[in-house]
């Protein structure tokens, strides 16, 4: 049996009523995104375009891998809501996820929350990524969070956050801001930070680092900043 | 000859894959449309393994009177082919083994020929008719016999010493001296299921309880066959006063079922979709793909994978009869070299050329556009055919380049007819952002070279 601290309370990590974080996303961070709940990734619309389709999928590979591990049924599937028609399955499979577990829907734009919603609700499905254009109502999220806790699985929503977005409407276990970041030749980086999650830094920003030639993905964290000391005087 | 001295012969040349499987899957439905002129339609033996034509055998015993003689009967057959486009020999002979050979030998006349003038009709024809291997064959030539007749004139008891069985299996086979079965091409009746009304029905949940008697008569049709749906065919057809087109909507099933409560909500996924302001007055509910019942012991440790499975294929096929079966998508790797034909949705029972083995390489972008966009680049150095990308505008913005990876050659599958080389860079501006852009270097006016980009993708 599991134990995760959630909110300085002890949950069983099968306990239906809550969110659990997941673990083994990277060495270095204890958890990215939480099972049975909706994490959201916000994005700047007004950024050239960015959409944090890569963080997306890194997060939710380690993720359909855990829920699956958990759930001890047969490997799950990643429902994949491409609302742009531009999702390229072969580079979801370069990461290592088998082309037998992933699924694509390429529902109308008005359709994407309901389409999102019916998938989270499936229990045969692990992770669900959806790219949501439009704003959400109180009653959306709550929808969301219910469908996450009735399904097991984790519920990814990408959301572009400024005016007119209803950003600030949420009912997500955790909130990550993305952004890209700039990177090497080879390398390429996103900057996370985390603003909203129980029992988590508040502010804490992550780099995820992506290896051109090798396909590897891991985190790292961000070194902390200097510390301001006085100068030391030269009699001590 | 190679596909590029043929291509080299002839400029517009559409070369094809072979596919077996899918031109027997041809035959076997060409066999099922001809039955209209004789229930007894077989395809060609199988074990014949000469890149001989596809053949089809009709039996017409008893079948011209219902066509006014043989001479009609074989006409409208050679008509309904030359209908279809399809270059056809025909020829009917008391033998299954002499009509083929009447007919690969024959012209595009139809040959009739009777049981008394059989082994007269025969005799001029070649050897090669009487469907032996090579080697007999060969031994046959190297005795000087090019015709049946000379061969029919030899000792019939020395045969099987000196060319071995097949031989004299096959002359008896031609002159109906031993049996040749066939295997029928099986005929289903289709289940079609159809109700008419006087006055238009416009209510959508009248229509769901339409839908609902139409189902379960498909159901008791299916049960009485030991089957299972596969797809599913609803077509509405309006009064024909109004003017307005015929509603058709295909519900695709994952897996095959005869499930009714789920069936009953795909068909109202379906119907709450449809517009009934004008009302519709015919219904009709068909089942074009059924299956064989497959009774499988369910698990009795792994219950809940099972469970979990039979939820995910009612996902999705609930949610292809709200969104559309184009929308929900399986992918399916293929080997291609461009990536725009690397992978392809995966269809009901039509398999492509699957690469599970093959890994695609990690530097392929995930947003990958469905048609290159074309930007303006500067590159540098000032040679903009072998420069590497400096700047380049998109969307309204300059992108100024920090990082490029490049160029990864992809060559264009020529044999498709696409001749441009394409130099793909991995690009990283100021901000992170990463894209995908190829160039492209065509023949311009006063046969200069021009290089043209586009953005194909983006690493976000």
């Amino acid at each position: 049996m599991r134990w995760v601290r959630i909110c300085d309370k002890k949950l069983r990590i099968d306990d239906e009523s809550a969110a659990a974080p997941l673990r083994g996303v990277g060495d270095a961070l204890e958890s990215i995104v939480a099972r049975r709940a909706v994490n959201e990734f916000l994005f700047n619309p007004n950024a050239g375009g960015f959409v944090p389709f890569f963080p997306a999928l890194h997060v939710a590979r380690n993720g359909l891998a855990e829920v699956t591990r958990l759930a001890r049924s047969s490997a799950r599937s990643l429902v994949w809501v491409d609302s742009t028609h531009t999702f390229y399955p072969p580079a979801a499979v370069a990461m290592g996820i088998a082309v037998e577990q992933l699924r694509v829907l390429r529902p109308l734009r008005e359709d994407v929350v309901s389409a999102a919603l019916e998938c989270m609700r499936c229990p045969g499905v692990g992770v669900v990524v959806a790219l949501i254009h439009q704003p959400l109502t109180g009653v959306d999220v709550r929808r969301f969070q219910l469908a996450a806790e009735r399904g097991g699985g984790v519920g990814l929503l990408l959301r572009p956050y400024g005016k007119d977005t209803h950003s600030h409407i949420h009912a997500s276990a955790t909130r990550w801001l993305v952004a890209p970041a700039p990177g090497e030749r080879t390398v390429q980086r996103w900057r996370l930070q985390l603003i909203h999650g129980h029992g988590r830094q508040i502010g804490q920003t992550i780099l995820l680092e992506k290896h051109r030639d090798t396909g590897q993905a891991n985190f790292v964290h961000l070194p902390a900043p200097l510390v301001h000391r006085p100068p030391v005087s030269a009699a001590s | 000859m190679t596909a590029a001295d043929a291509r080299a012969l002839c400029r517009d040349l559409v070369c094809i894959d072979v596919d077996p499987q899918r031109d027997r899957r041809a035959l076997d439905a060409l066999g099922l449309w001809l039955t209209r002129f004789t229930p007894d339609v077989s395809r060609g033996w199988d074990e014949c393994s000469d890149p001989s034509p596809a053949a089809l055998f009709l039996d017409l015993t008893g079948c011209e009177r219902y066509f006014d003689g043989l001479e009609r009967l074989v006409g409208l057959v050679k008509r309904s082919m030359d209908q279809f486009g399809i270059p056809t020999r025909m020829a009917v002979a008391p033998t299954v083994g002499a009509s083929w050979a009447l007919a690969v030998t024959n012209d595009r006349v139809a040959r009739i020929v009777g049981a008394q003038s059989l082994v007269a009709s025969l005799k001029p024809l070649p050897i090669a008719v009487l469907r032996l291997d090579g080697e007999v064959l060969g031994d046959l030539r190297h005795l000087g016999l090019a015709h049946v007749g000379e061969v029919l004139a030899l000792p019939r008891e020395q045969l099987p010493a000196r060319f071995g069985p097949s031989l004299i299996k096959r002359l008896d086979q031609l002159t109906g001296a031993r049996p040749e079965p066939l295997t029928k091409l099986a005929y289903e009746r289709p289940i079609t299921n159809q109700i008419e009304f006087d006055a238009p029905i416009e209510d959508p949940e009248d229509i769901q309880r339409i839908f609902e008697k139409l189902l379960d008569q498909a159901i008791f049709e299916l049960t009485r066959r030991h089957r299972r749906v596969r797809r599913l065919h609803m077509i509405l057809e309006p009064d024909r006063g109004w003017g307005r087109a015929t509603v058709r909507r295909a519900i695709v099933l994952s897996r095959p079922h005869r499930d009714r409560a789920v069936l009953v909500n795909l068909l109202w996924c379906d119907v709450e979709r449809i517009d009934c302001e004008h009302g519709f007055v015919r219904f009709h509910l068909n089942v074009p793909s059924h299956e064989p019942m497959n009774d499988a012991q369910s698990q009795l440790f792994e219950w809940q994978k099972a469970e979990d499975e039979l939820e995910l294929q009612r996902l999705f096929e609930r949610l292809s009869a709200r969104l559309g079966a184009e929308a929900v998508i399986q992918p399916q790797l293929v080997e291609s070299y461009l990536p725009e034909r690397a992978w392809q949705p995966a269809m009901d029972k039509a398999p492509g050329p699957v690469s599970a083995t093959v890994l695609p390489r990690p530097s392929r972008p995930l947003t990958l556009f469905p048609m290159p966009i074309e930007i303006r680049v500067v590159c540098e150095p000032s040679d903009d055919r072998t420069g590497q990308p400096h700047q380049f505008a998109w969307n309204g913005q300059v992108h100024r380049v920090a990082h490029a990876v490049g160029p990864e050659r992809i060559a264009n599958e020529w044999w498709r007819g696409h001749r441009h080389t394409r130099d793909y860079y991995d690009v990283e501006d100021e901000v992170g952002c990463r894209f995908w852009l190829f160039r492209v270097i065509h023949v311009g006016s006063e046969e200069t070279l021009v290089a043209r980009w586009f953005l194909h993708g983006r690493f976000e």
